[in-house]
């Protein structure tokens, strides 16, 4: 079967000189970071990078894709509509929205309790807000108000504020009253279009199609029949054979499109099916979704969150729980890739060994420091070789484990805290370090092994000392939050490095084996090294 | 191995698509944190600017508002909204040397100091009882003039400043075009 590709060249309205190296524009770029760099009035990031900026990040480039991808301007309008019904004061938007508190849900729930009684058509409970309309109803979580601010912010700023009058209309509108959904959904759609004008200005797709197009060709050619095939020796190859280098000089980059096109595939297929099933709106009779219902299907299938990213925010952000340099960076990049580092196990052992070497050579080439550093990182002698990073796993997997009891001793010491470990354990608390150990079921594991499983998890939590980990934490309910976040995230990571760490076994348990493979690749990695910096000054 | 079953066209535009949005989301985040890229204003800068809070930003916000309509336009806007008392643009016919400015529950004027012939009293008055206190005065006058000035305790309804007769809050309070917020 033959598949056109057609380029989407879209007009660019914005001289080159604006584009950033990237396929963003500058002006995307300062605008975005106008966010990120925000802080509140206590010097920290108003706006917490996963998985506000993250989600901001996604909407601005229509990253989640499919038909509903601005479904977050229908949550938005139906917030500022019930703003509109609720908050006192002719500024109580801008109060609500700019305020120089932490964009944090719990500071949106204490606001939004603090307006008093709501009134006729509102509804408020600890979830969130709800607001009926003449023809349905909706309701908007504090959860989801963090990101909907900083799309607030976004909107009514982009362009150098040339939108702020257009987008704030839309809003007045919502002001003086929405009376039905399709209201909502007349604002929303507004609000899409001016979106799809600042993506169309400020995204340059065909250097990104580019990408696309030649992982594309590059696949098809390497298959007779209609099926495209991923692998680990597809993503060397690839890197090895790019000739005209250009985007793809990286092995980095290489790895990342590879992980991208994946993704997109992935994607590409759930939002076909979301576009079948699911129309927008609050009428559950006619199978329509909620735009956060949605939002969540799409991206807990393939929107990985790093565990480590978790562990850095809120609660469980006070819990050292990893040292940086000796426990936290040499996972990051496996927590960061997740499920497709292990789809491209060796590609991703490849990422972790050369990656490093061709950074440096960069690194050596933009500070100028000469020749002879260069030549020796082309070598390849530094790089880490395998089974020393899959050791590496296998150590930071043992303190994961410990972490973990440390975690269970917290989440059963607390008083009321019973029950809490189910959540986050799934239905045996012990499966992530006791019963593995022991192969056993839950309901085999009787009391006096709970029993000892509690005290070898508060022996672990002594015996650790770092911050987070005193005794007072049982004490108090933050640490206690933290702790269970963290657990949640414990787990995850315990799974994916018990996966790789197994991957890689079966790699090194046949031939050719983890060493030998080192070997051969530190010689494809020296050789092209060689062809790409071999000349250059 | 992964293998994806090419259907159709629409398959391969949808994957596209998708790639671009995750391609320019992973270059956005990048790139925001990188060192060479100056942030543009927030509008949450431009609030706290016009609340008169203390502000890392405001440097950069005061000479945005005088290089960028939108940015002024904008800022505006949330003064109509944020403000406790406004004196708008004086009537056409006015005279050149305005020396008092009026709004809802609030009067300034201008008055000159016996004590220092060059310098001048500005006399902010609240009209109106149980008025809340403003601590800052925004002028925006013509084109891209814009200045803020921070009030003094006000007593009994007034709060007055001493300032230079060939200041800029004289030159903008004398300006028929110039209006006036209080927050």
């Amino acid at each position: 079967m033959f598949i056109a590709l057609d380029l989407d060249l879209l007009t660019m309205d914005d001289p080159v000189s604006m584009i950033s190296r990237s396929g963003a524009t500058g002006t995307l770029i300062a605008e975005f970071r106008a966010l990120s760099d925000a802080t509140d009035m206590g010097g920290a990031p108003k706006y917490a990078p996963k998985p506000v900026l993250h989600g901001l990040a996604r909407f601005i480039t229509g990253a989640s894709g499919g038909p509903n991808k601005d479904s977050e301007l229908f949550e938005l309008c139906h917030l500022i509509a019930i703003l509109a019904r609720m908050a006192p004061g002719t500024d109580a938007r801008a109060e609500f929205f700019l305020g120089i508190t932490k964009a944090a849900a719990s500071i949106f729930r204490a606001t939004i309790h603090g307006y008093g009684d709501p009134g006729d058509g509102i509804s408020v409970d600890d979830g969130g807000v709800n607001a009926t309309y003449g023809d349905g109803e909706f309701g908007v979580r504090y959860g989801r108000m963090p990101l909907l601010a900083a799309l607030y912010e976004f909107l009514i700023a982009s362009d150098g504020f040339e939108n702020y009058q257009p987008i704030n209309d839309v809003f007045d509108g919502l002001n003086e009253g929405a009376a039905s959904v399709r209201d909502i959904q007349d604002s929303a759609n507004a609000l899409s279009s001016i979106v799809r004008q600042y993506r169309r200005k400020h995204i340059q797709r065909s250097k990104y199609d580019d990408k696309f197009n030649a992982i594309l060709t590059f696949l098809r050619a390497r298959t007779v029949d209609n099926k495209i095939h991923v692998d680990d020796e597809t993503v060397l190859d690839f890197w090895v054979s790019n000739n005209d280098a250009g985007d793809f000089r990286v092995y980095k980059t290489v790895f990342e499109g590879f992980v991208e096109f994946m993704k997109s595939f992935e994607m590409g297929g759930r939002t076909d099916a979301v576009e079948r099933s699911a129309v927008i709106g609050t009428d559950f009779e006619a199978h329509e979704v909620e735009p956060d219902d949605q939002a969540g299907d799409i991206f807990s299938l393939s929107d990985w969150q790093s565990p480590l990213a978790v562990l850095a925010e809120g609660a469980a952000a006070d819990i050292k729980f990893f040292k940086k340099e000796s426990e936290q960076k040499p996972i990051e990049a496996l927590m960061q890739y997740g499920p497709y580092a292990e789809r491209l196990a060796m590609a991703f052992l490849r990422l972790e060994s050369f990656g490093p070497i061709q950074a440096g050579i960069t690194n050596d080439l933009q500070v100028k420091r000469g020749r002879a550093s260069i030549e020796t990182r082309i070598t390849c002698d530094d790089a880490f070789e395998y089974r020393d990073k899959v050791a590496g796993f296998e150590a930071i997997l043992d303190h994961v484990k410990q972490l973990q009891k440390a975690a269970y001793h917290v989440l059963t010491s607390g008083a009321g805290q019973a029950g809490n470990v189910v959540s986050l354990f799934g239905d045996a608390p012990e499966t992530s370090f006791e019963a593995a150990r022991n192969n056993d079921a839950l309901a085999e594991v009787d009391a006096a092994a709970l029993a000892e499983i509690g005290a070898e998890a508060e022996a672990v939590f002594r015996k650790i000392v770092r911050k987070g980990f005193e005794e007072s934490v049982l004490e108090t309910d933050d640490q206690i939050e933290g702790f269970r976040i963290g657990a949640g995230a414990l787990v995850a990571m315990e799974g994916l490095l018990r996966r790789y760490i197994k991957t890689a076994a079966a790699f090194d348990n046949a031939p050719p084996d983890l060493a030998e493979r080192f070997a051969s690749d530190r010689a494809t990695f020296a050789a092209r090294f060689q062809t790409l910096y071999g000349d250059v000054q | 191995m992964t293998s994806y079953t090419i259907t159709d066209d629409k398959q391969i535009d949808d994957a596209r698509e998708i790639f671009g949005g995750l391609a320019a989301m992973n270059d956005v985040l990048e790139e925001a944190t990188g060192t060479d890229n100056v942030a543009a204003v927030a509008p949450a800068d431009l609030y706290a600017f016009a609340l008169g809070h203390a502000d890392p930003a405001a440097s950069k916000v005061e000479a945005a508002l005088k290089t960028s309509a939108p940015i002024r336009a904008a800022f505006h806007d949330l003064l109509s909204c944020a403000s406790d008392f406004h004196v708008p643009r004086a009537m056409a016919a006015a005279s050149d040397d305005i020396d008092v400015r009026e709004g809802a529950d609030c009067r300034i004027s201008i008055q000159p100091s016996e004590a220092a012939p060059g310098q001048v009293y500005v006399i902010v008055e609240l009209t109106q009882a149980g008025s809340r206190d403003p601590k800052v005065m925004h002028l925006m006058g013509a084109g891209d003039v814009y200045h803020r000035t921070e009030l003094p305790e006000f007593y009994d309804g007034i709060a007055q400043l001493i300032v230079e007769v060939t200041s800029e809050i004289i030159t903008l309070l004398q300006d028929p075009d110039t209006e006036v917020f209080l927050k």
